[in-house]
């Protein structure tokens, strides 16, 4: 009876059954991060908007340099940007802003606009979410530089000691496959 | 008695969440050979032990806390949807844990005092790695559906371990209801790496000035490796860390079994409380810093502003990143086991046998066997129930119900056969794993043979 035992339980022991598995398939994984951040912001003030000679300047720019799309992966894997930007203005006067995509010889590669009301008495808030999609922007993929325009509707009056505060977020969509 | 149920219903209380990697089954296996490396005050039976070189002990575990085989790799639907469905039930706190044990010898002897003394060796492979299951999801999914979620660097864990221990060993029964043990570890270690203790946060609050402020506050993660040297990368070379390693440590294992009447047995022991400091062939890579960005102030100066490369200056000044060879230490994972027993039907005397303990055993015990090991990022911990029949002097069987965090009703089972002076021992957790491994979260199994003289 014990040997009978014993025999069972070591037969059992090295026993063993498994469904089936297909480590195959696991050769690729399709993945779509969605990553947001902080983007540009500013605020603008009188010292802005004059040059070093006390004088108005009705449109300042600046430039930034990006190198995200040297990397040909995120190239590959850019679906959309959408960016968010908010503004507060407390100047009485209008403003008009532009963003714009180039590529290293300044082409114009994806644009978006934006006017900024005057004050009244009481600051002026908006907000607008423009999206830059790889189907009605191609080229935004070759992108090397981001410009920053902004330019003031003319006003016979004395610059304002106020402020245009401006923030931004961007979120990017991209989809990718890895592969073994 | 009071305070015996009292002691059993604060562990089940305090293990109520089981985890680890249990060897329970053969914890305290009455009279067995290999107890004595879970418990070194195991009561012992036998005047000389001589383990059979290489197969004298043997456990082969692996277990999975997060998912099994099959969620993944089943046959059938899309791999992305498995993975998918894995991945959003992963936590951060599940793991996958492999232990192999392999006893290469053992002797052991009584010496005049009546003391057990014995001495061996074993070889052990261990590995532990925690699924970081927010940092996963943040590379798959991105931050953008659970912006002000909080990445804790603390979960990036992950250990490796290849090592020789050589112990030495003094069992002894101080009266007919006391056995204590303690025994003394040399480590070797052969192989090592790890990433623990890592601390750190990524995390995003509402911002000042933009939208948002990120946040990496107090970033240190850092990866450790000894052994691996890519200008030696020959088979001699590898022999030869077998042989003399360079990484040494200490160990100390201790244990006592107490009966505490004639039906209530209770024992302890904690093992591996000890260290590795390794410093050979150290390969060693450390972040460290602290950094928070807010998006990209435009300036409008008329100076040429090159906002990018300023903020990658700015990012590689604050968090630094460097490659080390510094020696470090290894903490052993300490593991600490709690048993009480009650004993029931027919009294066997084995006073022939058990010369050291002529009081009389029982046929059948029942009893909880819990046990905690200390692993990185938390406590591993478990509890199990087990009845266990002594068919006769020769013959034992134990059963065991556990609950760990593979799985909350494990079955497991053990067997003690003595056939002239070998004693084999086998025991295996998860029988019903068995019946498909695919779908099981874990198995172990031990097989010892050892020769006893009584």
């Amino acid at each position: 009876m014990k040997q009978k035992f014993i025999l069972i339980f070591f037969v059992a022991l090295f026993f063993s059954c498994t469904s089936d598995l297909d480590f195959d398939q696991a050769d690729h994984l399709d993945i779509a991060p969605v990553i947001e951040a902080d983007f540009i912001y500013f605020d603008l003030s009188k010292p802005n908007l004059t040059d070093y000679n006390g004088e108005f300047r009705s449109s300042i720019s600046d430039t930034m340099k990006i190198d995200v799309f040297d990397d040909g992966d995120i190239k590959k894997a850019f679906i959309k940007a959408e960016v968010e930007v908010a503004y507060e203005n407390s100047f009485e006067r209008n403003f008009f802003s532009e963003l714009i995509f180039t590529d290293e010889n300044d082409l114009n590669l994806a644009s978006a606009t934006l006017n900024i009301k005057a004050a009244n008495d009481n600051v002026v808030k908006g907000d607008t979410v423009y999206v830059f999609d790889k189907q009605t922007y191609p080229g935004i993929i070759n992108a090397k530089k981001i410009i920053l325009n902004i330019s003031i509707s003319p006003n016979t009056l004395p610059i304002e000691d106020k402020t245009l505060h401006f923030q931004s977020k961007i979120k990017v969509y991209t989809q990718t496959t890895l592969e073994k | 008695m009071k305070k015996i149920v009292y002691l059993i219903v604060l562990f089940i209380a305090i293990i109520i969440e089981a985890r680890g990697q249990f060897e329970a089954v053969g914890y305290d296996f009455s009279g067995s050979a290999t107890s004595l490396l879970l418990n070194p005050g195991t009561k012992i039976n036998y005047q000389k032990a001589f383990g059979i070189p290489v197969f004298s002990n043997t456990r082969l575990f692996a277990g999975n806390t997060g998912f099994s085989l099959y969620d993944l790799f089943a046959p059938g639907t899309g791999f992305d949807e498995k993975f998918y469905r894995t991945l959003d039930k992963l936590e951060n706190t599940d793991f996958v844990l492999v232990n192999i044990k392999n006893e290469m010898f053992n002797y052991g002897w009584t010496d005049d005092l009546m003391r057990f003394k014995y001495f061996g060796m074993y070889l052990e492979f261990d590995h532990i790695t925690y699924f970081p299951a927010d940092f996963i999801r943040l590379g798959v999914y991105g931050n953008a559906a659970d912006i002000y979620h909080v990445y804790d660097a603390k979960y990036l864990a992950s250990k490796t371990d290849l090592i020789e221990t050589f112990y030495f060993g003094i069992n002894k029964t101080t009266s007919f209801d006391l056995s204590i043990g303690y025994r003394f570890k040399l480590y070797s270690g052969i192989a090592n790496a790890q990433t623990v203790g890592n601390s750190g946060q990524f995390y995003t609050v509402d911002g000042q000035r933009n939208f948002y402020i990120h946040h990496l506050d107090n970033i240190d993660i850092e990866a450790q490796s000894s052994g691996y040297n890519e200008n030696e990368d020959t088979a001699s070379y590898y022999l030869s860390k077998f042989l003399f390693s360079g990484n040494y440590g200490l160990g100390f294992d201790f244990g006592l079994s107490y009966r505490y009447s004639d039906k209530i047995s209770l024992s302890f022991s904690v093992l591996d409380l000890g260290f590795i400091y390794y410093r050979k062939d150290i390969n060693n890579y450390k972040i460290s810093g602290d950094y928070q960005f807010e998006g990209i102030e435009i300036q409008f100066s008329d100076n040429y502003e090159d906002y990018w490369a300023d903020i990658t200056d700015e990012f590689n000044e604050n968090v630094i990143a460097e490659d080390n060879t510094d020696p470090y230490f290894s903490i052993r994972p300490a593991s600490f086991y709690f048993s009480l027993k009650y004993g029931m039907g027919d009294l066997k005397n084995q006073s022939c046998k058990d010369f050291m303990n002529p009081r009389n055993e029982y046929n059948n015990y029942i009893g909880i066997t819990a046990y905690s090991q200390l692993r990185p990022v938390k406590a591993h911990v478990g509890i199990s129930g087990f009845y266990e029949k002594k068919w006769s002097s020769r013959l034992s069987t134990k059963i065991n119900l556990s609950m760990d965090n593979y799985s909350y009703s494990s079955i497991g089972a053990g067997l003690l056969w003595t056939t002239g002076k070998l004693q084999w021992t086998v025991t295996m957790d998860n029988l019903y794993g068995l019946t498909d491994l695919a779908k099981s979260r874990k198995q172990s199994l031990q097989i010892g043979l050892n020769l006893l003289y009584f």
